[in-house]
């Protein structure tokens, strides 16, 4: 298992190389001077070009490309064009919020998606499983913005149960977790309601009920474990996308997020900050993916068998 | 009688909880409020004022810092951080006196070294040229005064003396680390910054040692929220106490609907203009340029672009200059003239152009307006709406474009500065901001005049023929200058829409 995970760890490198070439290609294709967006609109033609040659933007592609990945490897991921902060230090500023609401929205999503999931499976057809589903509907089909907006409404401005915008109390995290879980809600509902009704059907099911064995042990011990694998699989892409995802949630909350950091990175040209930002969410979203690889072999224990046998040829 | 003393002593800690307890529950006794929360849009990104020239980031900057003049309510200067000034016989030198006793919030007594640092590290820097492009050097005289020395005489040079472009820093803390001095300011203005959190807030202090007095309001929080819809609602919760609202009737309406709030509006210090490539493609014909502005009407297009919220303008300057023409008139709408212009310059069967604009809903809406204002005089005019650094590099400064929609913004009301820039022929050809190629001698003449003038009424005779030059020829379109607008809680005194968003809030209580 061990191997498997340096494995997995070594082939994180080419893919965050790749990343960070292709999005320093696609900052330097597009149209834009990050000297004069760094100048501002009124600067001269020469004050504009005096800063390229300081700052080697008039140096190949390659060049540029080759002295920004030497530097990177040194830990030195350059200085913000648009704030002149290091950007490491701007993304470890920004992580833990972003981290704290996508964590605290996918815990919503496991807590009430799987029992509502589950309940709605063995129920098949009745009230519950029809209120479920179209509740699942309505969260898959409304905009996390306009969302967000109503939950300010409701319980900022009538109820003044909770502030509006800000994170500074654990009070700030509430509307924003709910609306970024609502999408992840209503995915991880239908998810594990269509497995469960899968596996329920399966023969040893059928044949540990008739061993005898209690309906809460034949569908909790039984079935949701086997039903659950890929749960797991859309949960794990889903804390990806909520990692790099809560860009509405972080605007409309004001909260000071890794998404924001990003959109705001690409309009102003900002490109280490951009390249240095996109490759963390990156890099989170492989251990995540890993993380959750590693959650099969404890859930199946088939997966586990079968990384030792590869292990072991 | 043991138990009557009890009796008593129990009646008087009754009494005295009671009036605790009335004390606490009175309004009139309760602690006055001592923070107010203002919206930013985005994070700071620089506390160095000789580092930007982003309006946003210098909202906060006239908070920190102080410059050696200052700009009271009704747009008069007042000395700030000198006592006073005289200029000299020829009006290219200013003499300052300073004033003394003035604080940094490190502790420090500001001295004339650190006028004249400053304002020559301003004067250095390609960010603050806008405001310092005519001044030539600061030198100390004695401990007590400075004089800047202009390259020309120049008149409204005070008026640049009070931008935060020109803020005076404590010296020996901004060489010590001027990377570090743009994340922990030292000013000596009436806040001091308290905390940055990133994407979240900052936080102010109001400085105790600040030369008029502490501020009445202790703390100043600038909450940072992009979406205007959240904005407003926390506005209206009561998590901000101020904001500039966007420019939908809508959030006026809602704002002018809440008894708590109040709704303050001013002019902008710009004015909104079609632009035109004088030098090369269709419009360096006069009569397709003299076509436009006859198919403009300025109503509508203030109805269709800003929701009404802006007054129009004729003459090319900005309503607040002291120079603008009043009741000036520009080529008034006549579509059937516009059509036969067209025809005219050789096109009987319309014309196609392309505006490239800047691709943000103050200059696409208008370009939306007017293209269907120019489709009925023969003119099919296509958007291409272009990323803003690219909208600078290529029609800006490339000067590769036909038609476009931009503004005219100030940061000292004075006329020069909404004209000699855009329009002298020195700062044509990539080499300022005359981004339409105007090269016009006549022109020149005038603009030179109305900058090195000292007598305010040849200035003003001299704007006003810069604005008959720039309608007879067509030179480019003036529409209409928007609204700047604030809204903040009704309990917020002091506060006032300012045209150039300078906001002081030593100047607000409670």
């Amino acid at each position: 298992m061990f191997k498997y995970i340096m494995k997995r760890l070594f082939l994180m490198i080419p893919v965050i190389v790749g990343i960070s070439f292709i999005l320093f290609l696609i900052m330097d294709l597009t149209p834009g001077d990050p000297a004069r967006a760094i100048l501002g609109d009124y600067a001269t033609q020469e004050q504009i070009a005096a800063l390229r040659e300081e700052m080697g933007l008039n140096d190949n592609f390659f060049v540029r490309y080759f002295r920004y990945a030497v530097n990177a490897v040194q830990g030195d991921f350059g200085k913000s064009y648009r704030t002149s902060v290091p950007v490491v230090e701007e993304i470890y500023a920004r992580f833990p919020a972003t981290l704290q609401v996508a964590f605290q929205a996918i815990m919503l999503s496991i807590l009430l998606g799987v029992p509502i999931g589950v309940v709605s499976a063995v129920r098949q057809y009745s009230a519950i499983d029809i209120v479920s589903i179209a509740t699942a509907l309505i969260f898959t089909s409304i905009p996390a913005f306009w969302f967000g907006l109503m939950l300010i409404l409701l319980f900022s401005l009538k109820l003044g149960w909770l502030p509006a915008v800000g994170a500074d109390s654990w009070k700030h995290f509430i509307m924003p977790s709910v609306t970024l879980a609502a999408a992840q809600l209503a995915t991880t509902i239908r998810m594990t309601r269509s497995t469960m009704l899968e596996v329920i059907r399966q023969d040893y099911i059928r044949t540990a009920m008739a061993k005898g064995a209690t309906r809460r042990c034949v569908i909790f011990k039984h079935a949701l474990r086997n039903a659950l694998l890929p749960v797991v699989t859309v949960l794990g892409i889903g804390f990806g996308n909520l990692l790099g995802g809560a860009l509405i949630v972080e605007s409309v909350f004001g909260i000071s997020g890794l998404g924001t950091l990003m959109v705001n990175s690409v309009k102003s040209k900002d490109a280490p900050m951009l390249v240095a930002s996109v490759m963390f969410a990156a890099l989170v979203g492989s251990l995540v993916n890993l993380g959750v690889d590693v959650l099969y072999t404890y859930i199946d224990p088939r997966v586990k068998i079968q990384y030792l046998r590869r292990a072991k040829s | 009688m043991k138990n009557a003393m009890k009796f008593k002593g129990l009646f008087m800690v009754c009494l005295a909880l009671l009036f605790a307890v009335t004390l606490g529950a009175f309004p009139l006794f309760a602690a006055a409020k001592d923070t107010l929360t203002d919206r930013a849009l985005a994070d700071q990104k620089t506390f160095d004022p000789f580092k930007t020239s982003d309006i946003n980031d210098q909202k906060l900057h006239y908070q920190i810092y102080e410059s050696l003049m200052r700009e009271e309510r009704d747009g008069t200067l007042s000395p700030a951080l000198c006592t006073g000034y005289r200029f000299n016989d020829t009006g290219d030198e200013v003499t300052f006196t300073l004033r003394e006793g003035v604080k940094f919030h490190n502790g420090a007594v500001m001295t004339a070294d650190d006028v004249v640092f400053s304002l020559n590290t301003a004067i250095a820097s390609p960010f603050t040229s806008k405001m310092t492009s005519t001044m030539k050097e600061a030198v100390k005289i004695d401990d007590k005064t400075v004089k800047l020395i202009l390259k020309h005489p120049f008149l409204p040079i005070l008026g640049c003396l009070v931008s935060s472009s020109c803020s005076i820093v404590p010296k020996e803390a901004y060489l010590a680390n001027p990377d570090a001095f743009a994340q922990k300011p030292i000013g000596t203005g009436a806040y001091m910054l308290k905390g940055v959190k990133r994407g979240e807030k900052i936080d102010l202090e109001a400085f105790p040692d600040y030369h008029r007095g502490p501020a009445s309001i202790k703390y100043l929080t600038e909450r940072i929220i992009p979406d205007d819809n959240a904005a407003l609602m926390a506005l209206e919760s009561g998590a901000l106490d101020m904001m500039n609202p966007s420019q939908a009737y809508t959030d006026r309406d809602a704002i002018e609907a809440n008894p708590n709030l109040v709704y303050y509006e001013a002019e902008q210090a710009c004015t909104f203009l079609i632009g035109f490539n004088n030098a090369k493609g269709v419009f360096a014909d006069k009569r397709m340029r003299d076509a436009v502005a006859y198919a403009l009407d300025r109503e509508d297009l203030i109805l269709g672009a800003v929701n009404g919220m802006a007054n129009p303008v004729e003459a090319a300057s900005v309503p607040i200059c002291p120079q603008f023409p009043k009741n000036f008139k520009g080529l008034q709408y006549d579509t059937e003239k516009a059509k036969a212009l067209v025809k005219e310059a050789g096109y009987p069967n319309g014309v196609t152009v392309t505006m490239r604009v800047i691709g943000a809903a103050n200059y696409t809406k208008p370009a939306e307006v007017i293209q269907a204002q120019l489709r009925k005089v023969g003119i099919d005019m296509k958007i291409e709406a272009m990323e803003r650094g690219t909208w600078f590099d290529v029609v800006y400064a490339g000067g590769n474009f036909e038609i476009t929609y931009y503004a005219t913004p100030i940061s000292v009301a004075d006329a020069d500065f909404c004209s000699y820039g855009y329009l002298h022929s020195s700062e044509a050809d990539g080499k300022g901001n005359n981004y339409m190629s105007v090269k016009k001698p006549e022109l020149d003449k005038y603009l030179e005049a109305g900058r090195m003038g000292t007598d305010p009424e040849v200035r003003n005779a001299a704007y006003l023929k810069v604005c008959e030059i720039v309608r007879d020829e067509s030179i480019y379109v003036p529409t209409y200058t928007g609204m700047r607008t604030y809204a903040a809680h009704k309990d917020l005194k002091g506060l006032y829409a300012d045209p150039m968003m300078r906001y002081y809030v030593y100047n607000y209580s409670w």
